[in-house]
């Protein structure tokens, strides 16, 4: 028996969202999956693909008026990525991946100054930090870049507040701030502190003897 | 077998029905639809139409969240679930729709179950 050619629901939904700019992928995404289960059960219940088709599309009465209440309650942030989710759609096709799918629409659903700036500065410092640490050299800024790290995570969160969910806003984010001062102001002290500050100022070469003696007291 | 309840008035419960709903567990939209329709009997329906600006609405005013998993079969649907904001309405929506009722009964004759 030949498989049954499935309807696009991702294509029917944004053909018929069209009008709508402020409907994003993920809505899109979202409203596709439901009408897929709903041609899905008729199926099951024993209609034919014609009238499984046709339960699915009763489900909206007028395409325009579902989008613009969509439109209405949702932000303009989800506005302004639209376009850019869009153009990412058309070129590619090939969205039927769902892990894909999903990992696309969290990374494409960012703010284009976290993508372009936060992220790859973040993995710069980061490789920096790690490099400096596995040659065991610079230790100063090897806590620099590491701190530097934290600001601009800081940066990125504060791009993405307004999607940020209650627990992440509420829990994590003043627990990763909290722990980020403690540890700065740790590392102010330990250099305040130190019997010999010059071991963070003014070692740039290998040292290893360090590693056996420890920090300074 | 139940008669099924005019849009208006379905729509009016909506955010309830979906908080009590959603107090249970975590749900996606298609699942919610069907939930409502199978417990009420089909008296309450809920279409795309209708529940997703619903949902979309309440998820902007911090009641609820969605988040994308797969479900039982693999596929990636957006789970709902109550944020502690949402369920802190709970109680005072139901309080006020059992308020609903018994002025309307008081007025109608109409015995709310």
């Amino acid at each position: 028996m030949p498989e049954r050619m499935k309807p696009d629901w991702m294509q029917l939904v944004r053909e018929r969202l069209a009008a709508s700019r402020s409907c994003g992928h993920e809505v899109v995404a979202e409203l596709a999956a439901h009408l897929e289960e709903v041609y899905e059960e008729a199926l099951a219940r024993g209609s034919s693909e014609t009238e499984a088709m046709r339960i699915a599309l009763q489900q909206v009465d007028d395409w325009q008026a579902l989008s613009t209440e969509i439109s209405r309650t949702k932000s303009e942030e989800d506005s302004m990525n639209y376009q850019s989710m869009n153009d990412q759609s058309m070129n590619d096709q090939s969205m039927n991946d769902q892990s894909t799918n999903r990992q696309s629409m969290n990374f494409q659903s960012m703010h284009c100054r976290t993508k372009a700036v936060w992220l790859p500065a973040i993995a710069v410092l980061f490789g920096i930090g790690l490099l400096l640490l596995f040659l065991d050299r610079a230790a100063v800024l090897q806590r620099l870049s590491f701190a530097a790290c934290m600001a601009l995570l800081l940066c990125a969160v504060a791009s993405e507040a307004n999607r940020l969910n209650l627990r992440t806003s509420s829990l994590w984010l003043p627990g990763f701030v909290s722990l980020t001062a403690a540890s700065l102001l740790m590392f102010a002290e330990e250099i305040v502190l130190a019997h010999d500050p010059s071991f963070y100022f003014t070692d740039i070469s290998m040292r290893p003897s360090h590693l056996i003696s420890g920090l300074p007291r | 077998m139940t008669k099924r309840i005019r849009s208006q008035i379905t729509r009016g419960s909506g955010e309830l029905a979906i908080l009590s709903l959603l107090s249970e567990q975590p749900l996606y939209g298609f699942e919610i639809a069907k939930q409502i329709d199978e417990r009420t009997s089909g008296a309450l329906k809920f279409t795309l139409a209708s529940l997703y600006p619903l949902l979309y609405e309440m998820e902007k005013r911090g009641w609820v969240e969605g988040h994308w998993q797969a479900n039982h079969a693999g596929r990636d649907r957006r789970y709902y679930r109550l944020t502690p904001s949402g369920r802190k309405q709970l109680a005072p929506l139901k309080e006020e729709w059992r308020g609903f009722f018994h002025a309307l009964d008081a007025l109608t004759g109409v015995s709310h179950a």
